[in-house]
């Protein structure tokens, strides 16, 4: 009888500690739950799962490097603009008819250069990173300007399409580039030294230094992971719009940090990881996606992620709090 | 006994200026001379009013930036809610409103966006970049909704006048400017509550020990700053004579940059209205500079953004020496 009553105990605990330490997973359910009621049959169908699925991995990718910077105890406000600048470069260099790796090696380039610069900036002068991203998101986005002049760029050859829009044995290809890159980085923050001593400078940047760790050189690495990955979404996503235009970047910045911050992932850095990042991720698409279905205007959706991303902090403080008070 | 020769005293008046902290005015010297010698349109007191001008509104929201900079927050819905309070004055005007009312509904409104900011930030220990974050998407939104992502033309003319007219030859928003520098100033150096949040942002632990109510303090801090950037949008519409929801998008930066090129820190504490005025300045003069010379705006964007990052690294690296 004891024995029995002692697991129902057991269980209910469980599942007590789980959704105090993993808010966010319930607050996925529940607007699953919640879009899935109102939006029912085209929401749940499998055509708009994948599409789901498709958006959520262009911006997991973007999501991961933001994670990295914030687990750094910095920011990267420059994302949109780098990803701008870097797409353009690819396009203009595609229509000039030269080759697709060439193209991507030099727009990537670009993209690590402008997050190594960053980096440097803010690990050798010591700058606060909001002002040197936000500096940078307006020289990067300027410089796609400049570079495309307003122009919108169209039509790119099938096997650079192919990266962002085609399929792999049914599984849409950006899913596939989002898997392999989750995989990189997940092992690269858990497996390695490198992983562990950004946690350390996230948390404690001077006794890191002290324990012998070159901070300026994680920061550095941190901020040049957000840049290259930033490119390589911007490459994933105008393979998929299938055109390139300097105002691309504009919308992914709001939504990297709100995914980032409700996944789990602190300002304070040193705690969380790119698994977290990846249901707030999810989160976020699929109340864009459910507000889409049910037709609710571009305008008002600001608002509901304004919404969320407060009442998405507040939970996670208050569970955490609790957490340490109970266990 | 010294012998003061006119070179010591024009080294020593120098080293004084880069020590006692104006890199920004320094910075404007820098700019002005070099527009001056750059174009023959500079140099001219019709064109320092226009700088005065356009300086007026970004000086407003910096002004209430500086504030909450100087409590160690950070609040980035100034630029949105500034967009919001014009639209809201305006579709009240529209609405048949008498005009005072609405004036001071739109003003209202937004100040109570600060008001939730404060309360927020204050009550629950949220980090002030995750909740000004958040009212700024609200805002933004609001904004739009409200005016249906279209901007509204037609403005009442007295708001016209707090835009565009005149007073003894000088424009009436470099008047409110100046006199809200002024009032502003006051209250940080010679009310009780100025040290109040200066120490705050030193030090939040000891500014409580002390006694310092800093709750209450950090409440008025970003209801000021929202308040400020409610005026910001009425002299907005009354330059433009239309309110446009989205015209208020990336002054929070601005804003915050003039703060930081005045010396403001972001890490709290340290920054004062001179300072900013200056950084204000600073960022003016470039915009106006930059036009006169026909540089298109694409490459302007890129210049602003590379003159920031440097300005603000050759203050740090400064201040290290």
């Amino acid at each position: 009888m004891e024995e029995i009553g002692g697991r129902k105990d057991n269980y209910i605990s469980y599942l007590k500690k789980f959704s105090f330490q993993y808010p966010q997973v319930i607050m996925l359910i529940l607007i699953f739950g919640l879009f899935s009621s109102l939006a029912g049959s085209w929401f749940l169908s499998v055509q708009n799962l994948i599409n789901v699925l498709r958006q959520t991995s262009l911006l997991y990718i973007l999501a991961i490097g933001q994670t990295f910077v914030i687990l750094t105890a910095g920011i990267d406000l420059s994302i949109g603009g780098v990803l701008s600048v870097s797409s353009c470069i690819c396009a203009i260099l595609l229509s000039q008819k030269l080759p697709i790796s060439f193209a991507m090696t030099i727009a990537l380039m670009i993209g690590t250069l402008f997050g190594l610069a960053n980096g440097v900036i803010v690990a050798k002068i010591g700058i606060h990173p909001f002002i040197v991203t936000y500096s940078m998101m307006w020289i990067s986005k300027g410089a796609a300007y400049v570079i495309l002049g307003g122009d919108v760029l169209y039509g790119f050859p099938p096997s650079f399409r192919f990266l962002g829009a085609g399929q792999i044995l049914g599984i849409p290809v950006p899913i596939i580039w989002a898997g392999i890159i989750f995989f990189m980085c997940y092992v690269l923050l858990v497996q390695t030294r490198f992983g562990r001593a950004l946690y350390g400078v996230g948390a404690n940047a001077e006794s890191a230094r002290l324990v012998g760790i070159n901070v300026s050189k994680i920061n550095v690495i941190a901020y040049g992971i957000s840049g290259v990955l930033a490119s390589l979404g911007g490459l994933l996503y105008i393979s998929r719009l299938n055109s390139a235009e300097p105002a691309i970047g504009e919308l992914f910045l709001l939504e990297t940090i709100a995914a980032v911050i409700i996944g789990g992932t602190p300002f304070n850095g040193g705690e969380g990881g790119i698994e977290r990042t990846l249901i707030g991720v999810f989160v976020i698409v699929l109340i864009v996606n459910g507000m889409n279905i049910l037709g609710i205007a571009s305008f008002w959706q600001d608002l509901v992620l304004g919404v969320i991303i407060i009442a998405g902090t507040l939970i996670n403080e208050y569970v955490r709090k609790r957490v340490y008070r109970w266990w | 006994m010294y012998k003061t020769t006119p070179r010591a005293v024009v080294f020593e008046s120098l080293g004084i200026l880069l020590r006692k902290g104006s890199p920004a005015l320094f910075g404007l010297v820098l700019l002005a001379s070099l527009f001056s010698y750059a174009t023959p349109y500079f140099l001219s007191f019709a064109n320092f009013l226009t700088i005065l001008l356009q300086s007026s509104i970004l000086l407003m929201v910096a002004l209430g930036m500086n504030l909450v900079l100087v409590s160690g927050g950070i609040d980035l819905s100034l630029g949105a809610l500034l967009g919001l309070g014009g639209v809201i004055t305006v579709l009240l005007c529209h609405g048949g409103t008498a005009v005072v009312i609405s004036v001071i509904a739109g003003v209202g409104i937004v100040s109570v966006f600060g008001l939730a900011n404060g309360l927020l930030i204050a009550r629950t220990g949220l980090p002030p970049f995750i909740v000004t974050f958040g009212t700024m998407g609200i805002a933004q939104s609001l904004a739009l909704g409200l005016s249906k992502g279209s901007s509204l033309p037609g403005v009442p003319a007295l708001i016209r006048y707090i835009g565009e007219g005149r007073c003894i030859g000088i424009p009436v928003p470099v008047w409110i400017a100046l006199g809200i520098t002024f009032l502003v100033h006051l209250l940080l150096s010679n009310s009780c509550f100025g040290p109040h949040i200066y120490g705050i942002g030193a030090n939040e632990q000891s500014a409580i020990l002390s006694g310092i109510n800093v709750k209450k303090s950090k409440i008025k801090v970003y209801f000021l700053a929202a308040l400020l950037a409610g005026i910001g949008g009425l002299i907005t519409i009354g330059r433009m004579n239309s309110a446009h929801p989205t015209v208020g998008i990336g002054m929070e930066f601005e804003a915050i940059a003039a703060a930081v090129i005045g010396g403001t820190s972001l890490f709290g504490g340290i920054g004062g209205v001179p300072g900013t005025m200056a950084g204000v300045l600073v960022i003016g003069v470039l915009r106006n500079g930059l036009d006169l010379m026909m540089i298109p705006g694409t490459w302007q964007i890129s210049i602003i953004g590379v003159i920031i990052l440097g300005s603000v690294s050759g203050d740090v690296i400064l201040r290290k020496r």
